[in-house]
């Protein structure tokens, strides 16, 4: 049921969640700020040379439907505010934030969440519950997908699009929901968990030099595209 | 052994009705947000948040369901942006309190519609606060009457929602999973 990584473990994997985290949650903040194109492609640079040393590699499909859906978002805003500069931001921004969560989510390993999390003073079963978000919104995501082009093949119902949207995927996501939660529990109480006692760990997480070096570089391409906002050319 | 107020059960339904209404939001929200209209992303939202909000609070029905469900939301929109943790927790603590003071929980038909139409109406003055606060010269010139065009388009439409989430409640029901009070 979890996904299942083919990719080998690079120093990305390995390195601590919460840094990977702060990063992510640094980026996409400091992503709202930035208005200029330039200032934003630092940003995004950064997370796709992350991108490559994590070895992960999507599909010529994936570039294209990512490709698409930034030209449609532009196209959006450019119809809205008919300024050039600003549509190309807001695409890039949204391409930020594509990249810098779900990445760093791809690269982690829910073990490794799971240690993470039971390090930190939140009840035990809030954070299972954000280990579960965390792996299970790409799967339900796909699943949401699936769905939409199900009901798309289908033909439009007898009430139209509205009909669709609601029989075609609020209906089966509803369903998915109640059958994950069904599978999840049983799991998981099958393996002894509850949520009334904190979980131990037998090895538990430390940042190492190459989470310094990574916050480095991080911090590194932040100040860079800050410069190029508020000071540069 | 001391037992904890919510069960394993609860904490996964939570858990699985956030990562809808994240996939939800994460398909909608962007093609509303260049468009630039103040509400318009809550307004759409709205329709479907409130309809797995309903789904997920019937199926809890204990006082703070909907704090736990928005809690573990707004937890994971940290990692987007601050301003979304704040008014999706403030949403929550909104509608959690007015739910929790007059039904004492979320038994019924009714506390779970009004606790999702509430949780979508609160959530959009504390958006807009928050974002006057972070970005004041983009909200100034917003005239006060949008806004209630704005509150009304989300209560229309997360009403409509709370409705198809308690019609497709029943039929859960009547497959066999989901137990509903009589």
């Amino acid at each position: 049921m979890f996904l299942h990584q083919d990719t080998p473990a690079t120093i990305i994997h390995r390195l601590h969640p919460f840094t990977k985290m702060a990063v992510g949650t640094v980026f996409s903040g400091l992503a709202l700020c930035l208005y200029r194109p330039l200032a934003l492609a630092v940003l995004l640079g950064f997370m796709l040379v992350v991108l490559a040393v994590a070895r992960v590699r999507l599909s010529p499909r994936q570039w294209f439907s990512i490709g698409l859906f930034l030209s449609v978002i532009s196209t959006l805003n450019f119809l809205a505010s008919h300024d050039t500069c600003h549509a190309t931001a807001y695409a890039m921004r949204f391409a930020v934030f594509l990249t810098a969560v779900p990445i760093l989510a791809l690269t982690t390993d829910p073990r490794q969440m799971t240690q993470a999390l039971s390090q930190t003073p939140l009840p035990g079963g809030l954070a299972m519950a954000l280990i579960l978000v965390w792996r299970f919104f790409p799967l339900m995501a796909e699943e949401a997908r699936q769905m939409r082009q199900a009901a798309l093949l289908r033909g439009s119902a007898a009430g139209g699009v509205a009909m669709r949207i609601y029989r075609g995927m609020l209906v089966p996501l509803a369903f998915c929901v109640i059958d994950y939660t069904d599978r999840i529990t049983l799991a998981l109480e099958l393996r002894g968990f509850t949520p009334a006692q904190r979980r131990t760990c037998h090895r538990p997480l430390k940042a190492g030099a190459a989470d310094v070096v990574f916050s480095a570089a991080a911090l590194l391409a932040a100040i860079v595209s800050a410069w190029v906002q508020w000071e540069g050319f | 052994m001391r037992l904890a107020y919510w069960t394993t059960r609860d904490y996964v339904f939570a858990a699985m009705t956030s990562v809808a209404l994240l996939v939800v939001a994460s398909i909608v929200i962007p093609f509303t947000l260049p468009l630039s209209i103040p509400g318009l992303a809550n307004a759409v939202n709205g329709l479907f948040g409130s309809f797995f909000l309903v789904i997920g609070l019937i199926r809890l029905r204990k006082p703070g369901s909907l704090l736990l469900i928005t809690g573990i939301y707004s937890l994971i929109c940290l990692s987007v942006s601050l301003v979304v943790f704040g008014f999706v927790l403030i949403g929550g603590v909104f509608s959690e309190l007015i739910c929790s003071l007059v039904f004492r929980g979320y038994r019924g038909r009714l506390a779970p519609a009004l606790g999702a139409v509430l949780y979508e109406m609160g959530m959009f003055p504390a958006a807009m606060v928050l974002s006057f606060f972070f970005m004041p010269e983009r909200y100034k010139d917003i005239a006060p009457w949008i806004f209630v065009v704005a509150e009304l388009a989300i209560f229309t439409t997360s009403s409509i929602g709370a409705l198809a989430g308690l019609k497709v409640a029943n039929e859960l029901s009547r497959a066999g999973k989901l137990a509903l009070e009589s």
